[in-house]
């Protein structure tokens, strides 16, 4: 049991080094590689933040960067969480073959799409400086923020990983889970069009928060101490369920792969 | 710390979740209906292991033997650490080298050299080691600078060339291997079997699963008849002959 929680550190080579060739084999024999990403995430965030700017008669100042920033830790979020369902069913010629704590397939995968992110972050700094002058100065307050999510994601993905190892049904379920929460995080809308008992979808709503502890300290308002906090708890129940798991069923994984 | 292997009514069960009871709807529904329905569904356990006690000591060659499905590599994989008992105990000291998949983690799209490094880790080689023996690895492999070529561009002998060069280059206390592995051509074969040799030779314990009775011969001191999942026969040769 106690491996699998210091494989973080023991097995820094093994999971680094393999979610780094994720990541190379999916743009192999393509010519910029994976900044098509940065590519296909920055043409989709120009057109959807101008056009959404206008739909709800926003200044693209104050609109754009909001869902840039939005967007690009939603990709994240999402993305990982997608990931996680399926991350020992992917990696199980490996899971059979090696006796390596399963922790290490969870840290390959959320490594390899942080990753892909920090690609996407290049967008994030082009709309800062585009929009830079009209905005107050980012805060460092970013990057515990982003350790924050980071870390949430990571006991999510244990739980969600030896679920769906064991009820492939709820990858389907996490999928569309995860379509429902992009409308009702204001992500492409500002939580400022709520108000009353509808401020509730957002408070209660750990997408919002976790979006909200990287972009507020981004765009430069220091509202993300509470975000920071709602996270630490989310982070403290998810490490609980995810032990709880994990010393119940890692032995058994194998064998429902 | 003396190298060994030691099993003590040793059981290993498969749960066989057909389609329906893998699906959260019928747990959930079993769960419900307070057990009135599970008799569609009650999992169902293949016993692959069933209640098996050994002891494997160092210097011994044991090769396994039976039927397909007698329960062979269940056991391989046991002693590799992958599937935990589910009754009984069983203990392993020392390092193991699997081979049992050598292939494993290589990919086609990246280069000889990547994929060197992409076995290595997986096998839990530490990067400073790996290239250390580098040059060796590449060296008896014989890609010359096909090595810095993607992997789809070998032959199916060639990629099992670079994949047995790296997986016999660091030895460890016990070797567990499924079949005798013979790659490459005539030629290449005869060195490989010389490396394996000598690969075996600075382990302390094999375990060798073959349906090759003259390749047990030759390279066994030990052999585990195993049938149903039961060891069924175990007798040891005299030390002499299996000096390997």
């Amino acid at each position: 049991m106690i491996e699998e929680i210091t494989a973080v550190f023991k097995h820094f080579q093994m999971w680094s080094l393999l979610g780094w060739y994720d990541v190379k084999h999916r743009y192999r024999r393509s010519l910029i590689g994976p900044f098509w990403i940065t590519i296909s995430t920055g043409v989709m965030v120009a057109m959807i933040g101008m056009m959404f700017s206008k739909i709800f008669k926003t200044d693209v100042a104050e609109f754009l960067p909001h869902f840039a920033v939005g967007q690009i830790i939603w990709l994240l979020i999402s993305t990982q969480i997608n990931d996680a369902c399926v991350t020992f069913v992917q990696y199980q010629s490996v899971i059979k073959q090696v006796p390596v704590p399963l922790t290490v397939h969870v840290l390959r995968r959320l490594w390899c799409n942080f990753i892909l992110f920090l690609h996407n972050f290049i967008i994030v700094i082009i709309v800062l400086v585009l929009f830079g002058r009209e905005r107050p100065l980012p805060s460092w307050h970013f990057i515990p923020g982003l350790a924050l999510v980071l870390m949430l994601l990571f006991f999510l993905s244990v739980i969600l990983a030896i679920v769906c190892a064991r009820f492939r049904d709820v990858t389907q379920i996490v999928g569309v889970f995860l379509q429902l929460a992009y409308f009702f995080t204001p992500i492409f809308w500002m939580k400022k069009v709520l108000s009353g008992k509808y401020l509730l979808v957002t408070e209660l709503n750990p997408c919002y928060h976790m979006i909200e502890v990287v972009r507020a300290p981004l765009l430069g308002s220091a509202q993300e101490g509470l975000h920071g906090i709602f996270i630490a708890a989310c982070i403290v129940v998810s490490a609980v369920m995810a032990f709880g798991l994990m010393k119940k069923l890692r032995d058994r994984v194998a064998y429902w792969l | 710390m003396t190298t060994a292997i030691e099993a003590q009514h040793l059981k290993v069960f498969y749960p066989l979740y057909g389609s329906s009871s893998r699906s959260l709807k019928k747990t959930l529904v079993r769960a419900a209906t307070g057990g009135l329905i599970a008799s569609d569904a009650r999992d169902v356990n293949i016993c692959a292991i069933d209640d098996v006690s050994f002891s494997i000591a160092e210097g011994e060659r044991v090769g396994l033997v039976g039927h397909n499905g007698a329960g062979k590599t269940t056991l391989l994989r046991a002693m590799a650490g992958i599937y935990k008992p589910a009754r009984g105990t069983l203990n392993v000291r020392g390092r193991i080298a699997s081979l049992l998949d050598i292939s494993l983690g290589m990919d086609d799209e990246f280069t000889g050299y990547e994929n060197i490094y992409m076995r290595a880790v997986l096998m839990g080689i530490a990067k400073s080691e790996l290239n250390k023996r580098m040059d060796e690895i590449i060296e008896f492999s014989e890609l010359g600078d096909y090595i810095k070529m993607p992997m789809r561009t070998y032959s199916a002998g060639m990629s099992m060339r670079l994949a047995f060069s790296v997986c016999t280059a660091f030895p460890a206390d016990i070797v567990l291997m499924d079949e005798w592995l013979s790659v490459g051509d005539a030629e290449f074969s005869k060195k490989a079997e010389a490396r394996l040799m000598e690969f075996i030779s600075k382990s302390s314990i094999l375990v060798l699963a073959s349906h090759k009775p003259e390749q047990i011969e030759k390279i066994c001191n030990r052999v585990m008849t195993m049938n149903h999942g039961k060891i069924i026969g175990d007798s040891k040769k005299n030390a002499e002959k299996g000096a390997v």
